[in-house]
Parts: C-alpha cells; sequence; structure tokens
C-alpha cells in the first residue's frame, strides 16, 4: 500500500512517516508542494496525506490536480485550520477525509485504514484478524464460531483496536476517537475504563485469550498473535 | 434630572430671585415717590391755609372734592394738638372704606386757635399700584417664560455635539472598531473633547488588536511544537524496551502536552468566537439539540449511575450558531454529569425563552461569577482545565443569551435565558 505524505513541518513529516511505516505502508514523503505535484504525475499512490497549508501553494490545489488524473487514490486532509469552509471545499474535491491538527498518530493510521476499507471494498466486508472476525456492514463479530454481542462503542473500540495492532494507544486518543475532540475529556478515562473492561471481558469469556494488555500507565495495547 | 433641565431650572430660579427683588424694589420706591408727592401736595394746601387764616382770622371755606377733604374747627384756646401725619381708614357713605392720607395740626392767630384737618384720598394710588403691579407680574411672566424658551433652545443647539458625542459612546463597542463617528463642531470644548476621545479609543482599539493578535498568534504558533512533542512521544511509546520507570515519565510528559494542547484548543476557539468567526446563526430549537445531546451522554450518565430527565414545558427557539449551541449545551451537561453524585437525577427544564439545568450537591461556597472567569477552579487538584464555563459563558454571549448560576435546596441550578 503506498501513501504520500505532503507537510511542510519536518518533524510531523518525519512523525507520520514513521508511524505508518512501522505499520507496513509505503511512505514517499515530500515538503514542497512542487514536489508533490511532480510525484502525484509519476507515480499512482492508494492514499493521499495533504496539509492544506503549504509555504509554495495551497494543498487544496495537490488535491484538484490529483482529481484531474482520475484516480481512485483516497485522500486525506490534514490541516491546522479547523475552518469549516476548507473542510466542505475539501470535500467538494473529493477529499475522503478531513483530520485537524494537532491529531494521533493512531487516530491517523485508523482513519487510511478505514478509509482502505471503504476503497478496497469488494461485496463481502468483513475484516478478519487472527481468530477475530468482524462484519463491518452488519456489525457481528466472532472469535472462531463463537459470535460477540458488542456495544456500539465496544464495537468502535474494537475497530480501533484492530486498526492499531501492537500498537501503544493512549486513553486520550481513545477518548477523542470514540467522542470527538469537544469532549471534556477528563472524566471520559474511567469511562474508557469501563469500555475497555466490557470488551475484555466478552473477548476473554469466549476465546480465554485476553488480547489487551495494559501498557504501565501509558495506554492500551491489543495484541493478538495469541488469538491465531 | 438632565443637563438641559438643570440648566434651565437654574437659570428660571435666578431669574425669579432676580425679578421678585427687582421688582419689590421698584414698587417700594415707586410707592415711596407717591407718599412725597402726596406730602408735598398737601404741604402747599398747609401753607395755603394758614395765610388764608392769618389773613382773615375766621374759617375760610374751601371746596372738598373726592380726593381731598379739608376740615377746620375752632379750637380753645390753650388746646396745643401735636402735629401728626398718618394713613387713617374712615367709613365713607358710598365708597366703603377708604384709605386718606391726613395730616392734623392747630393754627393759632392772635386771637384765635384752630385745628386743621387734611386728608387725601389714596384710593387712586391704590389703585395705581395696584395696576403696576399687574403690569409688574406680568412682564415678569412673560420675561420669565419667553427667556426660558429662549434659552432652552439656545442651549439645545449649544449641547447638540455633546449629545452626539454621548450617544455615539454609548454604541461603541470594541468588537466594531473605527464606528466612532464624531460630528466637527464649533464649539471650542466639544471640539477638544472630540479629539481627546479619539485619540483614546484609537488607543485602546490598537492595545486591543494588539492583544488579540498575540493570543491568537501564540496560540496558533503552538500548535505545530505541541504536535510534534505528542506525535514524538505517541513513538517513544510503541518502542518495545520500555521499563517501568521511563514509562512513568513518557506519561507524565504525554499528560502535560495533552493539557496543554486542550487548553491551547480552547483559546483558539475562544479567540474565534471573540473574532465573530462564527456569525452564521440559524434558529435552532433547544429542546431538540438537548435530546440529541443528553443521548450521545447516555453511557456515560448510565456508567456513572444517574438519571437525566427533560421536562419540556414549551419551545425554546434562538438564533444561534449551531456548532456553538453544541458547545454551549455539551459544556452544561458535561459539568452536570461531573458534579453529580452517584444515584442522583441531572433535571433539564425547558421554557419559552429559557432552559435550565440543575443538580443536587452540597455548595461551593464561592462568588457564582467566579465560577464563570478563566482558569477558575473548584478544587486545585481537579483534571478539569477550570475553563468549560468560561467558553460557555463566552458563547452565550456572542449569541445574546444570558448564562447564570444559582444554588437553592441543596440544588445547583445553571439558566441559559435568551
Amino acid at each position: 500500500m503506498k501513501i504520500l505524505v505532503v507537510e511542510d513541518e519536518k518533524e510531523l513529516l518525519s512523525s507520520i512517516e514513521s508511524y505508518l511505516k512501522s505499520e507496513g505502508f509505503l511512505c514517499e514523503t515530500t515538503g514542497d508542494f512542487n514536489k508533490a505535484l511532480e510525484l502525484i504525475d509519476i507515480y499512482e499512490f492508494d492514499c493521499l496525506i495533504v496539509d492544506l497549508t503549504l509555504p509554495s501553494g495551497n494543498g487544496l490545489d495537490i488535491i484538484r490536480k490529483l482529481k484531474s488524473k482520475n484516480t481512485n487514490t483516497g485522500i486525506i486532509i490534514i490541516s491546522a485550520k479547523n475552518a469549516l469552509d476548507d473542510k466542505l471545499l475539501g470535500l467538494e474535491l473529493g477529499s475522503d477525509d478531513y483530520l485537524t491538527k494537532p491529531f494521533y498518530l493512531s487516530e491517523l493510521n485508523a482513519r487510511i485504514k478505514a478509509l482502505m476499507r471503504r476503497r478496497n471494498f469488494n461485496g463481502s466486508n468483513i475484516k478478519i484478524f487472527g481468530a477475530i472476525s468482524i462484519d463491518l456492514n452488519t456489525h457481528q463479530v466472532k472469535i472462531g464460531s463463537q459470535e460477540l454481542t458488542l456495544t456500539k462503542t465496544e464495537f468502535d473500540l474494537l475497530i480501533y483496536f484492530s486498526s492499531n495492532r501492537n500498537k501503544v494507544l493512549t486513553k486520550e486518543a481513545i477518548a477523542e476517537h470514540l467522542w470527538g475532540s469537544n469532549v471534556d475529556q477528563a472524566d471520559s478515562f474511567d469511562f474508557i475504563y469501563s469500555h475497555i473492561k466490557n470488551l475484555r471481558k466478552k473477548i476473554t469469556d469466549s476465546s480465554g485469550i485476553d488480547p489487551i494488555k495494559t501498557v504501565y500507565g501509558l495506554g492500551y495495547k491489543f495484541i493478538n498473535n495469541e488469538l491465531t | 434630572m438632565n443637563l438641559l433641565s438643570r440648566i434651565s431650572f437654574s437659570y428660571i430660579i435666578v431669574s425669579l430671585i432676580v425679578l421678585i427683588t427687582g421688582g419689590s424694589l421698584f414698587f417700594y420706591i415707586f410707592k415711596k415717590e407717591i407718599y412725597e408727592e402726596l406730602d408735598e401736595q398737601m404741604r402747599d394746601e398747609k401753607r395755603n391755609i394758614e395765610r388764608l387764616i392769618e389773613r382773615s382770622d375766621t374759617i375760610p371755606s374751601f371746596y372738598s372734592c373726592v380726593n381731598t377733604e379739608i376740615l377746620i374747627f375752632v379750637a380753645p384756646i390753650g388746646l396745643r394738638i401735636k402735629p401728626e401725619r398718618k394713613d387713617t381708614v374712615i367709613n365713607h357713605p358710598h365708597e366703603g372704606e377708604i384709605t386718606f392720607r391726613q395730616w392734623r395740626y392747630t393754627v393759632n392767630t392772635e386771637g384765635n386757635n384752630y385745628v386743621v384737618v387734611i386728608r387725601k384720598s389714596l384710593i387712586d394710588l391704590s389703585d395705581l399700584s395696584e395696576q403696576i403691579l399687574y403690569a409688574l407680574i406680568t412682564g415678569f411672566i412673560t420675561l420669565l417664560i419667553g427667556a426660558a424658551i429662549v434659552n432652552y433652545i439656545v442651549l439645545r443647539v449649544a449641547l447638540r455635539p455633546f449629545y452626539h458625542t454621548l450617544k455615539q459612546l454609548q454604541k461603541y463597542s470594541l468588537d466594531k472598531p473605527g464606528n466612532l463617528s464624531l460630528t466637527q463642531t464649533n464649539t471650542k470644548e466639544f471640539r477638544e473633547l472630540n479629539q481627546t476621545l479619539k485619540l483614546m479609543t484609537n488607543q485602546i482599539e490598537n492595545d486591543f488588536q494588539r492583544t488579540k493578535q498575540f493570543t491568537e498568534n501564540a496560540s496558533h504558533e503552538i500548535q505545530t511544537p505541541l504536535a510534534i512533542i505528542r506525535n514524538k512521544l505517541e513513538l517513544l511509546m510503541q518502542s518495545n524496551n520500555i521499563q517501568h520507570e521511563e514509562a512513568s515519565l513518557i506519561q507524565s510528559a504525554y499528560e502535560a502536552v495533552e493539557r496543554l494542547s486542550r487548553l491551547n484548543k480552547t483559546l483558539i476557539l475562544l479567540t474565534r468566537i471573540e473574532n465573530k468567526e462564527f456569525s452564521e446563526k440559524k434558529v435552532l430549537n433547544f429542546g431538540t439539540l438537548v435530546k440529541h445531546l443528553t443521548s450521545q451522554m447516555e453511557e456515560k450518565v448510565q456508567l456513572k449511575g444517574l438519571k437525566i430527565s427533560i421536562h419540556a414545558h414549551s419551545d425554546f427557539n434562538h438564533p444561534i450558531n449551531i456548532t456553538l449551541a453544541e458547545i454551549l449545551i455539551s459544556n452544561l451537561l458535561n459539568n452536570a454529569i461531573r458534579y453529580t453524585e452517584k444515584g442522583n437525577e441531572i433535571r433539564i427544564e425547558i421554557y419559552k425563552n429559557r432552559i435550565t439545568f440543575s443538580n443536587p450537591g452540597l455548595p461551593f461556597n464561592i462568588d457564582a461569577e467566579k465560577l464563570f472567569s478563566r482558569f477558575f477552579k473548584i478544587s486545585a487538584s481537579s483534571k478539569s482545565l477550570g475553563i468549560g464555563l468560561s467558553l460557555a459563558r463566552t458563547i452565550a454571549e456572542s449569541c445574546d443569551l444570558k448564562l447564570s448560576y444559582s444554588y437553592q435546596n441543596y440544588t445547583h441550578l445553571f439558566s441559559v435565558e435568551a
């Protein structure tokens, strides 16, 4: 899976690159507007991650150029401006998602994977990892042949974990993923804790294995190697 | 009392005093003149009578008229009457009581003693003074009213620039800089006043703009480094050989960054509200919004063992920006959820132009207004940023709503009122 990341802030760019590479993506990166146009011209990408405010041009123009090529590239805008106009214009031009800075790398990763799933949708939309299979259309979750009954939040949580397997997810990132960034997080953590407890219990009850590890005080890690 | 009536009032009072004093003085002098004139006439008559008596040593015959009465009697020799001049009232058969000026004295000749009484009617004088008094009063009143009106009109015209400036100042708001339009005037003081005001407001506007610009720039510039720190820490966490000690260091740093970025986000939001970036408003039904938001928080509410009840007594519709309305209501809801003890109920009541959130709890013992100040926290250890209610109030104000707090019967009550 090939991804082009266009971001002029060098350190942000390298963080994104590093996270995505560890997820097994092939990453092309640039901070330059013209270089980005050039890369789009030459190569075919599965996904474009683009910052709107670039020193030498507007990210929206890169999206326009890409769309004129009529490719099937998924587009995610990352912008420091949480301006509704930009968001709407971006979506109108054909971008698939919009992420406001600062964002969590795990969130970006989850968005890319969700986008890829939608793009590569072919009849059945079942995601299988290890012994767990998730039907994204019917929201049905199975471990082996045994069905799990999950609440909506638990389901979202599982999808988020499954997109970021073997990664430490902080409770802050989980809170924002589940409830959005406007929620005052201070009291969300207790709820995350109980949701994770419930999800963990449901998986353990049907498989005997607990895939959700607590990593010191940092957060949670979903390891499903043992579930194979 | 406004300036115009105050000046007019003082003017009328001073005029009254001057006119009354002047009038009385005039009247007094006038009366004195008349008496002197009368006395002069009577002195002439006295000389005349004395001459006549001395010449013939008999009572001369006189004709009396309405105005003047002269009486001469023969008196026993040796009777001395002290000459006197006085006002006396005499009952006249036709005319009723008439006041006379009366002189009485004795005239001695060689053989006889005569008492002479000269009376001059004061009826004309009193008629005259009455007339004059009326004329005076009418004149004075006309003068007073006329002058007061003229004075009022002149003042009004003269003070017009002042009132214009005052009106402009009342309308003035820092949100709309440069809208202070002061008119040209020829009055020196008002010209100076306007110039000073112009200078002052320019200075204030500049300072305000600079402060706003600074907050705006600072928050935006902080954004990127914050994002970098957060993402680097995220990457660092993924490292496989972290020990417990390092993990707790990373965690502390991460939490601090989270806190800072939430704070920054809120500050940016506040700046954007103050910059009127959310000016697009739509009439919103608060009942619908509240139902929508509470259903989103249902999980949270259940987990905490609370109950939320919505009592809609009427529809509450108000023009507001949708994004801001959501932040406002969810901040109040979150606040209520946070400070309600397990097992208690949060009551939401919707009236025609008001929505209230109430929950039982112990009193805060602090000034209600303090709750809405930025970075105020009930307890220092609280994880909250202390900015949620301040944000809610800024939103409310930007949408012409009034957000207030009260405590009654062990119940905290927040009210949003149109």
